[in-house]
């Protein structure tokens, strides 16, 4: 039976020693996940959850204390597997005095002979990662946006199945963020998979079909996006501004936030006579936002004391 | 194949550095200075110019092997360069090996070039060259490389590279001394601080070997076979050092 499986991690657990006297400190605890192939995957979790260092050990940059992990089924990281796997570091820095094409190279002569055929040539990849005119351009003289992409690039030199990045998003702006997020979703269209970590929960919301939530190096959660959302109510929130509440019985339980009004945990069914009574008194409707996102469904599970 | 191409980038990565300029500019003006100093006296002006130009070539190669022993491996580890390096299919034994003889042929155009700058100064002089001439660069060579291997070791498990730096210079220092501390230690009675002298003594390379330098600039008579003995010493130690190397990096957890 052919492996669905891109990546598993199962038992995983890792202890830094640190400081002078080596206190040990709990980094990754029994983490077992898997992702689906083909698919967009999200890694969630605050700085020092243990994200990067579950990507370093799937990747052999570090040992694992316990436990195993597998890419394409194989727990052994030999050459062929890594021949199909792209994987951009956190906050990337890349030899600085080299052209994006010496660059890209420099990276393609290390695949030696798994370097596949048919792969993207230097344009096409430039092209992808919107780098095109800045072939003279060292890299010294690149943006924090411009690294981020021509980081993307050399993953995909070999036209890999799986593309791991760390934190791709953090610290690039709003239409860094979105040229990174279409990239993702444009490589998932070709059939990759790509597994992700991020702490912003909107990026993983929006692109990606699984996700796992990790705190203090233990899995919290690990599911499906729209599963998750979907277990959230329908319920709504509005705010709004009025000059006098009315009192009225659908507004009743309106709290005032500054010069504003909010109104939890609306019924739909009730939403439209509710804005036709603000309106009515001469109120102006400022936003009008669902529950159903990740972070209303981390903190109920939370409440709950699921997670 | 690999190795070839880490060597080769690591080649091309210096001469794009502002250091390795001004490890040249350094070289060719303390080598001026040499001829400068020779042309003030009336006497033996060869020897004090062979004097000078070859501690110009060591120092200048010292500088350089412990500047590039910390930099082409400590450097991509600590910018975190080496991640996406090590995820492709590429094995640490080829990327360490490949880096060190990338670092080593760096060290060895650096030597030719101030050579050769000594060479012409005393070309211009209308001085003949010493007996002894390239024996003297070829030991300053296999010292430099010593010093460089050493910088490597240090820089693959000490996170500091000021610290592997600073580890580094203290080795040549020792391996430069290590004629003085053998006698210090051969006269002193037993106690610990022999015992240190002589642990120091044993594991710090013994420099001296390489050093035939005020030999060649006096025209002194060279000892027998000290190139042969000094280089068949160079290869053992270098291999015991590098095998050190890469077993500490093969077990590296990047951090």
């Amino acid at each position: 039976m052919q492996n669905s499986l891109a990546i598993e991690f199962k038992d995983l657990s890792k202890i830094y020693k640190v400081g002078f006297w080596g206190k040990k400190q709990t980094a990754l605890e029994e983490l077992t996940l898997s992702v689906q192939k083909n698919s967009i995957f999200g890694f969630l979790g605050a700085n020092g959850a243990g994200k990067t260092t579950s990507i370093k050990i799937l990747l052999g940059l570090q040992r694992q204390d316990k436990g195993e992990c597998k890419i394409f089924g194989n727990s052994n990281l030999t050459s062929e597997v890594k021949a199909n796997l792209g994987f951009l570091p956190e906050r990337p820095y890349f030899h600085d005095g080299l052209t994006a094409y010496a660059f890209l190279n420099f990276h393609r002569s290390l695949y030696g002979k798994h370097l596949k055929k048919n792969i993207p040539t230097n344009d096409e990849l430039l092209k992808l990662v919107g780098l095109s005119n800045t072939s003279g351009k060292t890299i010294r003289n690149f943006s924090k946006g411009m690294m981020q992409r021509i980081g993307i690039a050399q993953t995909l030199i070999n036209d890999p199945e799986l593309i791991i990045l760390d934190e791709p998003m953090s610290g690039l702006d709003p239409v860094g963020r979105k040229e990174v997020r279409d990239i993702i979703l444009s490589l998932k269209k070709k059939g990759k998979t790509i597994f992700f970590s991020t702490h912003i929960l909107s990026d993983v919301e929006n692109i990606c079909d699984h996700f796992a939530f990790l705190e203090k190096g233990k899995l919290k959660y690990h599911g499906g996006v729209k599963d998750a959302l979907s277990k959230m109510s329908a319920e709504l929130e509005v705010i709004f501004s009025i000059e006098t509440l009315p009192s009225d019985p659908l507004l009743k339980t309106a709290v005032k936030l500054g010069s504003q009004w909010m109104l939890t945990n609306v019924d739909p069914e009730l939403i439209n006579e509710i804005i036709l009574k603000i309106i009515q008194n001469n109120g102006k409707i400022i936003s009008l936002n669902n529950n159903k996102s990740l972070e209303n469904f981390l903190f109920s599970e939370k409440e709950k004391n699921k997670i | 194949m690999k190795i070839l191409s880490f060597s080769l980038f690591t080649v091309y990565e210096f001469f794009r550095d502002k250091v390795f300029y001004s490890v040249l500019i350094f070289s060719v003006l303390f080598v001026l200075f040499a001829y400068l100093l020779s042309s003030l006296t009336i006497v033996e002006s060869k020897k004090i110019l062979l004097d000078f130009g070859f501690s110009a070539i060591s120092i200048v190669g010292i500088i350089t092997a412990i500047f590039l022993g910390i930099s082409i491996i400590g450097k991509e580890i600590e910018k975190k360069i080496i991640y996406t390096i090590l995820s492709k299919p590429v094995s640490r034994f080829d990327y360490l090996i490949g880096k060190i003889s990338g670092g080593i042929v760096v060290l060895g155009i650096t030597h030719i070039i101030s050579s050769f700058t000594l060479l012409l100064t005393l070309w211009i002089n209308d001085e003949s060259i010493s007996n002894g001439f390239l024996s003297a660069n070829i030991l300053m060579y296999l010292e430099s490389i010593l010093i460089l291997l050493y910088a490597v070791f240090f820089s693959t498990w000490i996170s500091s590279n000021f610290l592997s730096a600073s580890l580094a210079a203290a080795i040549f220092l020792l391996g430069r001394s290590s004629s003085t501390i053998e006698s210090i230690q051969l006269r002193m009675e037993a106690s610990s601080m022999k015992s240190l002298l002589s642990v120091v003594f044993y594991l710090a390379p013994s420099l001296n070997r390489f050093n035939i330098r005020d030999l060649v600039a006096y025209e002194k008579e060279l000892p027998p076979m000290i190139l042969q003995q000094s280089t068949i010493y160079f290869f053992a130690y270098s291999m015991l050092l590098v095998t050190l190397t890469i077993l500490i990096f093969r077990k590296k957890d990047f951090i």
